[in-house]
């Protein structure tokens, strides 16, 4: 994998995290090694016939019927929220200055 | 008065034969779990036994554990992260209601890797599990050690790349993961719910048949769950193992990372098995030496998508941050561990960008091909025996090491290759290595095949150790 730091440190956005200099050096080392052995099993594997599978086995709806029914009480819903209060989660501002 | 070492069997016949109360039993079970614990760091929470008046005194119940993602209404579950630390869930898991319904008593919650990632450490954000085989060794995660220093019957848990096998072979028990969607996801914190099944551990082929036969059954709530309504409680015995077919996987010993004394174990297993009278059946899968890979790439990406609302503002410790994208990475960096944010870093790499269709659709293309290998395999074969992880139960001191990593840490490359294709696959100790470590090997067998797989494993754990 041609990797660059940059790369790095947009997947790692991505993902909302910040690494430090430290860890990224460390994760590049890694993902080099694991996309050196991916390269040698893409050879050795070849062509692949068929498209790709992402379940084992079908998945069912499981939705209910779209009647009105009693939900979750808002008191529950907001439990574990780490700032809320009676009503809503609260959030710092979205836009940035 | 309660046997040192019992089964659930075991359990069973005493309390038929009025040898002591399952009030005596659980009580006994709960000592000894916490002694155990003391020692080995196996829990994150304990539960009161929580019996009413008479309870007890009549009726059977089997002491039990749960790993610390199965969720029960009003308790707090952790998945083994400060994410989580405070997390009370407003759900109960489909599976321990299940069980508890049957007699099932669930006295703690077991230590596990940060979400499950990581798959054989046993080392979450609180605490690291020790294996009561040897205590400088890791033992895989909570529940196994528990079993293995005899503080329950049965552990249930989830196995998304062999964590639930690996465990079970560290520590000298069995571990069962079943066909994808023959137990409940319901209620289960996952992290790579393509790849993941709750399992469970028990002291023997038998305990881990009539736990299953608890455990398992049709979910309307659960979009993978199998249809079948009612699973069978299987008594291992009965057909001739001579009657089935083994494939043994000529390409198992070119896998990295493996140790000579695995190796060393596993042919003369099958030499013992041919002996047997077993028919074992040369097979080819070249591909088996990349399984780990694959299953590395896809369970990175369903980590990154699955643990993307632990961001602080429904769930999760906040940090503060000035705006909401800094709050979030502030409140993620410092939740995660270091295994975690390595694995959702390369996940979201893979996800997107260049490296979609050079990574992860390359390894979804790669499922759908061993998914139909293997069952060209098993259209001939019964099963397919292998080893359940290339090494040995690792030293301690791998923790903190270069070694110490979810992706490329070569641990699942036998264990995973049954969770891309969703059969079910039961592992078991069979002896021990020269330097006295356990050593195991597995079953992978046909989905909605436990019962044949279970009947063949009782043979082997009968045979195995010989």
């Amino acid at each position: 994998m041609d990797l660059s730091a940059e790369d790095l440190r947009v997947a790692a956005r991505d993902a909302r995290l910040e690494l430090t200099l430290e860890e990224q050096e460390r994760l590049h080392l890694i993902i080099d090694g694991y996309g050196q052995k991916i390269q040698r099993d893409r050879q050795a594997m070849g062509e692949l016939p068929g498209g790709p599978l992402t379940y084992p086995r079908p998945l069912e709806n499981v939705f209910r019927s779209d009647t009105p029914g009693v939900s979750l009480p808002r008191e529950t819903a907001l439990a574990n929220g780490p700032v809320t209060d009676t009503s809503c989660f609260f959030v710092p501002k979205i836009v940035e200055d | 008065m309660l046997p040192d070492k019992i089964t659930i069997k075991g359990l069973k016949e005493g309390l038929r034969n009025k040898d002591y109360t399952s009030r005596e039993a659980l009580e006994s079970f709960q000592e000894k779990l916490g002694q155990g614990d003391g020692q080995f760091n196996y829990l994150l929470s304990r539960r009161p036994l929580g019996l009413a008046g008479g309870e007890g005194l009549e009726e059977v119940l089997i002491p039990c554990l749960a790993a610390d993602n199965y969720c029960l209404q009003g308790e707090k579950v952790t998945c083994g992260s400060k994410m989580l630390q405070d997390y009370v869930s407003p759900v109960s898991s489909f599976v321990l209601e299940k069980l508890q319904g049957r007699g099932y008593r669930v006295m703690g919650k077991t230590n596990l890797d940060e979400f499950g990632i990581g798959d054989f450490f046993g080392s979450s954000f609180f605490q690291v599990t020790h294996n009561p085989l040897d205590k400088g060794c890791l033992a895989g995660g909570g529940g196994a050690a528990a079993l293995a220093a005899g503080g329950a019957l049965a552990a249930f848990g989830t196995d998304a790349r062999g964590s639930l096998r690996l465990s079970a072979v560290f520590c000298g028990v069995v571990g069962l993961k079943p066909s994808w969607g023959r137990m409940s996801r319901r209620g289960i914190i996952e992290y790579a719910p393509s790849l993941e099944q709750p399992g469970l551990q028990a002291l023997s082929v038998g305990d881990a048949a009539l736990a299953l036969a608890a455990a398992a059954g049709h979910d309307d709530r659960d979009p993978g769950s199998c249809r079948d309504s009612h699973f069978p409680e299987i008594v291992p015995g009965g057909e001739s193992p001579g009657d089935f077919q083994v494939a043994v996987v000529r390409e198992w010993d070119q896998v990295d990372y493996l140790e000579t004394g695995v190796k060393e174990g596993f042919n003369s297993l099958l030499k013992g098995l041919s002996g047997q009278g077993i028919k074992l059946g040369d097979t080819s899968l070249p591909s088996l030496v990349s399984v780990s890979n694959i299953t590395g790439i896809i369970a990175a990406v369903e980590a990154f998508s699955n643990l993307a609302n632990y961001d602080g503002v429904r769930l999760g410790t906040r940090k503060e941050g000035k705006f909401l994208q800094d709050m979030y990475i502030q409140t993620r960096t410092a939740g995660f561990g270091q295994r975690v944010k390595e694995f959702l870093t390369f996940g979201a790499l893979v996800s997107g960008g260049a490296y979609y269709q050079e990574y992860f659709q390359w390894a979804q293309r790669c499922r759908n091909y061993l998914k139909q290998k293997i069952e060209e395999i098993l259209s001939v074969h019964d099963f397919i025996l292998l080893p359940v992880s290339p090494f040995t139960a690792p030293s301690r001191e791998i923790l903190g090491s270069s070694r110490d990593r979810a992706l490329d840490n070569g641990g699942d490359v036998y264990a995973s290759l049954a969770n891309l294709a969703g059969l079910p696959a039961i592992s078991l100790p069979v002896g021990k290595t020269g330097e006295g470590k356990s050593l195991g090997v597995q079953l992978v067998g046909p989905a909605g095949g436990e019962e044949k797989l279970l009947q063949m494993a009782a043979f082997l754990e009968k045979v195995g150790g010989n």
